[in-house]
């Protein structure tokens, strides 16, 4: 299989558990997997972020190739300008520009052809029976498309993010008439199926392309039982103060301030007058996005910790188990609407405690918890509502018994990785050829079994 | 390489026509942070209000200097006339001028930044496109200085560091 996914170990992107998960999955499943990822020194100097703990959990067997990416557009170094651009900045701006309308419109296109024209030497050596392309960048699908144009090699999509429409106002992302638009029905319309995190993105595309929605499943995210800590339910010491912990990559799209203002107001009653609320993990993506963030979290100027919230950095993957382990209630923070389901809910489901939510009403993301029993959710993000509930999960924490655990962490086994990926693993097996026998491991397993569902239609 | 006092300096180009929102409050945000900004713009004319008092305005082309590149400027870009063929007999040298517009500024700024001007700065930031030649050629005579087009005060922060 060529796999192509630009965000993959050592990225610490959001999307790259996915795209590591697949990967590995599919490894495990007898398939030689060449994966198609983006180029270290993308991910070193303009990311500026690396986890090379999580590079060394991809499976040894798979291939990883880095096809070249033009970064021109995030070249800031005025000493590593060409001599043309050096001499003629708006002359090699204006053929840059022209590049991406006349053929892909996105600034990773360069590295979607690269990769187009790696798998053709590859597959020249020993064929690839099928290709997954996972987006966002969205040039991965193009380069399926291509690819399979070229060779008839049968091709998926996942759409691990959104391309067309906007998460955060539930819009188009693009005016009409844009090229997104038409290479977006272009790609479709060969694929060989397109993959959704959630029913509501999946209905989503399925209105606006019903050619293809026949071809379309739902293949939520999981949690990954090797990254994943065993967090051993300690039982809540009554005398000590409640933690609320927040463990995840803080954002600027999610409602901070309305966190903040919640769990203020929530101290303001005795019972969690000195409850804190610990924040875990980096601060936003890139490397000038800290301080903005500390600001908004109301601790610009503190030492890190003011009024009971507390910034407690970034934290590796060994203390993850201790984090939720000093955690009384977690806290998903959420950004978007009704099409964001994150990643991070199903790691916290796996600790057994109670969670609170702090996201836009409706989101996609309440599919999974409906089911979960110990979740808390505001009618709104009003701070009230927030507060009330953050004081009804702080109630229930303190009276867990060891059956209420071990009902949320049954819900959570619902969403192990492998039994999620298993019918997309089918779908490619099936789409392979008959000369793929089912791997031992599928065998006796269930394709349409929910949550890894094939789309109702 | 800051001053012998200590304080930080930038020089911060911004060559385009007009300047640019996004240039101002960068200066400004230096300037707040006690970081010494020599601003240097195209004509006296485009070094208008809205730049932070604390920045220091340096321009290439004074008021009423006449200068083969003014000349050259006026003769392209200058208002068209009013009917379709003296528009289209504008558009295309004008479209030319715009492409070299920055290797000709850069020609000029090589030659009126004085070289105490130059001297005890921490960054050249080109902070539009038409800066980016100048900003390059000047990066080429100050090995040692940061020299980029990003307007991020993180960046300095790191040199300082």
């Amino acid at each position: 299989m060529l796999y192509l996914a630009f965000y993959f170990p050592p990225s610490r992107a959001s999307g790259v558990y996915r795209a590591r998960a697949t990967a590995n999955h599919f490894a495990g499943r007898g398939w030689d997997v060449t994966v198609c990822a983006a180029p270290l020194s993308f991910l070193h100097d303009v990311l500026g972020s690396v986890d090379t703990g999580l590079a060394a959990t991809v499976d040894p067997r798979i291939r990883v190739e880095r096809p070249a990416l033009n970064q021109f557009v995030w070249e800031k170094d005025l000493r590593r300008y060409g001599r043309f651009r050096r001499n003629l900045p708006r002359t090699a701006q204006k053929l840059y520009h022209l590049g991406q309308r006349v053929g892909f419109p996105e600034h990773y296109a360069s590295w979607g052809l690269a990769a187009v024209g790696r798998g053709l030497r590859l597959h020249r050596r020993r064929r690839f029976d099928a290709v997954l392309a996972t987006g966002n960048p969205f040039a991965s699908f193009a380069a399926a498309w291509l690819f399979g144009r070229l060779t008839g090699v049968p091709y998926v999509l996942d759409y691990r993010d959104s391309w067309t429409l906007d998460l955060f106002t539930n819009g188009p992302a693009f005016p009409q008439g844009h090229p997104a638009w038409r290479w977006e029905r272009r790609v479709l319309q060969r694929s060989a199926g397109a993959v959704f995190v959630n029913e509501a993105l999946r209905e989503w595309h399925a209105g606006r392309y019903p050619g293809v929605a026949d071809r379309m499943m739902v293949v939520p995210n999981g949690w990954d039982p090797d990254l994943t800590p065993a967090a051993e339910p300690s039982p809540t010491d009554r005398t000590r103060p409640l933690r609320f912990s927040y463990l995840g990559t803080v954002t600027r799209v999610q409602p901070i301030e309305e966190l903040v203002a919640g769990f203020r107001l929530a101290r303001a009653h005795g019972e969690l007058a000195d409850a804190q609320l610990r924040i875990h993990g980096h601060l936003g993506f890139f490397q000038s996005s800290p301080n903005d963030l500390l600001g908004r979290l109301g601790l610009a100027g503190a030492d890190g910790s003011d009024g009971g919230v507390r910034y407690c950095g970034p934290v590796s993957k060994t203390e993850v188990a201790g984090v939720y382990e000093d955690s009384d209630v977690l806290v998903f923070l959420a950004g978007g609407s009704k099409y964001v389901t994150s990643g991070k809910i199903f790691e916290y489901m796996t600790t057994g405690r109670p969670i609170v939510s702090v996201h836009a009403p409706g989101i996609a993301a309440e599919e999974i918890l409906a089911d979960y029993p110990l979740w808390f959710k505001p009618r709104s993000l009003e701070p009230a509502d927030v507060a009330q509930a953050m004081l009804l999960a702080a109630k229930a924490a303190r009276g867990l018994d060891p059956g209420q655990r071990a009902a949320a962490r049954r819900h959570a086994d619902r969403y192990a990785r492998d039994l999620v990926l298993a019918p997309l693993q089918e779908r490619l097996r099936s789409l392979a050829g008959p000369r793929f026998a089912p791997h031992p491991a599928d065998r006796g397993a269930d394709p349409s079994g929910d949550p890894g569902r094939e789309a109702a239609r | 390489m800051s001053g012998a006092d200590g304080t930080r300096r930038v020089l911060l180009l911004a060559l385009d026509p007009r300047l640019s929102d996004r240039v101002l409050a960068f200066a400004a945000e230096l300037t707040a942070r006690r970081v010494e900004v020599l601003l240097v713009v195209a004509a006296e004319a485009a070094a208008g209000p809205g730049i932070d008092p604390g920045v220091r305005v340096r321009w290439l082309l004074g008021a009423g200097e006449r200068t083969p590149l003014r000349a050259l400027e006026n003769l392209l870009v200058r208002p068209a006339p009013a009917n379709r063929v003296g528009r289209l007999a504008r558009r295309v040298p004008g479209l030319l001028y715009g492409q070299l517009r920055a290797a000709l500024l850069a020609r000029r700024g090589v030659r009126r930044l004085r070289p105490d001007e130059l001297g005890h700065i921490d960054a050249i930031v080109a902070g539009d496109i038409d800066s980016v030649a100048l900003g390059c050629r000047l990066a080429r005579r100050r090995p040692g200085v940061l020299a980029t087009s990003a307007l991020k005060l993180e960046l300095l922060a790191d040199r300082a560091a």
